[in-house]
């Protein structure tokens, strides 16, 4: 009877820590799972960096080849990418790859480019859309590269 | 049998607590972590001027490939710091892009800092009032024949108690000048 006894005062030590540990590992999955669907959202002022595409303002225009560009706003731009839209389909372009000159940093505001880029055949429509330096998650630097409907139609 | 009811009792009054602890703190846990990433989705004033912030050029002299003379007023209803510069010296151009603020001559007045012109160099803060005038003097050396010119007043605004730099976009100016 003594020996039952005492095994029966055990059990619920060890199914506690069992308990917490099962928790523990469910919760971490449920977590990592949840991250994976989320995304690694990127942060900028404080904020989601979706959100900061809206407060991008740019001037922008091409011809003869020339590409001008100013940023008007207050968020300094990273990159520029391009859509070129022509007859025969579409092709994206990254604008720092294109010219020679962009700026390491980027267009910080107040801060213009222009360059010459070479573009095949005649585009039916050029759109710049603005790539933004955030904060990741996990404290690192993230670029984010804002929709299209944040662009700028420039042809 | 009596002592055996004893244990019992108690390890059923264990288990529960055991329970709503584990729920509770799974509960705060979770929470914690869709509230830091709702919190971001949550709109927070944008950087931006007052919208009757205005500078315009009042006049301006020039000496062709040497010095370009601008009278700035501020026309609006709040101090600016100061402004961004630009010409366009390639007919048809639609937006200048060549910065003029590091060709302030800053011994006539004003401060070049980064790509800007401040006013002041004592008070770098909003220092220009409305209906206050200054001429800058820059030096057009090499710049080639200067169709127009654009200046974009530039104000500090406190932003989570940090003074930061705004470009005031929407009073963005473009004067055409021949020169």
């Amino acid at each position: 009877m003594k020996k039952g006894f005492k095994k029966r005062g055990i059990s619920p030590v060890i199914a506690t820590t069992l308990l917490i540990a099962i928790v523990v590992i469910i919760a971490l999955i449920i977590f990592l799972w949840f991250r994976g669907v989320v995304g690694d959202y990127g942060e900028k002022f404080g904020k989601n960096i979706e959100l900061v595409c809206e407060e991008v303002i740019l001037g922008a225009s091409y011809s003869g080849g020339w590409i001008y560009v100013t940023n008007d706003g207050n968020v300094p731009v990273f990159k520029l990418n391009l859509k070129i839209e022509s007859s025969g389909g579409y092709e994206t372009a990254e604008l720092n790859e294109m010219v020679d000159d962009w700026p390491e940093t980027g267009l910080g505001i107040g801060g213009v480019y222009s360059g010459e880029i070479d573009v095949s055949g005649t585009p039916d429509e050029i759109i710049l859309m603005p790539v933004l330096m955030g904060t990741s998650d996990k404290g690192g630097k993230k670029t984010y590269a804002c929709d299209e409907q944040y662009g700028y139609v420039i042809v | 049998m009596k002592i055996k009811k004893i244990v019992r009792r108690n390890k059923k009054a264990v288990s529960p607590m055991i329970g709503y602890i584990l729920l509770i703190s799974a509960a705060i846990f979770m929470s914690v972590i869709v509230y830091a990433w709702l919190k971001t989705y949550v709109p927070r004033a944008a950087l931006e001027c007052p919208e009757t912030t205005s500078i315009f050029i009042e006049s301006y002299t020039c000496i062709p490939n040497n010095q370009l003379n601008i009278t700035i007023r501020n026309n609006g209803n709040f101090n600016v710091a100061g402004y961004f510069i630009r010409l366009a010296n390639v007919s048809g151009q639609e937006l200048a892009t060549v910065d003029l603020s590091r060709r302030l001559q800053s011994e006539f007045g004003g401060i070049n800092i980064s790509n800007s012109v401040l006013f002041s160099e004592e008070n770098p803060g909003n220092s220009f009032t409305p209906n206050d005038e200054i001429t800058n003097v820059f030096d057009i050396t090499g710049t080639g024949t200067i169709y127009f010119i654009e200046l974009t007043p530039i104000r500090v605004e406190e932003i989570d108690n940090r003074d930061r730099t705004a470009s005031c976009g929407n009073a963005k100016i473009k004067e055409e000048i021949s020169c």
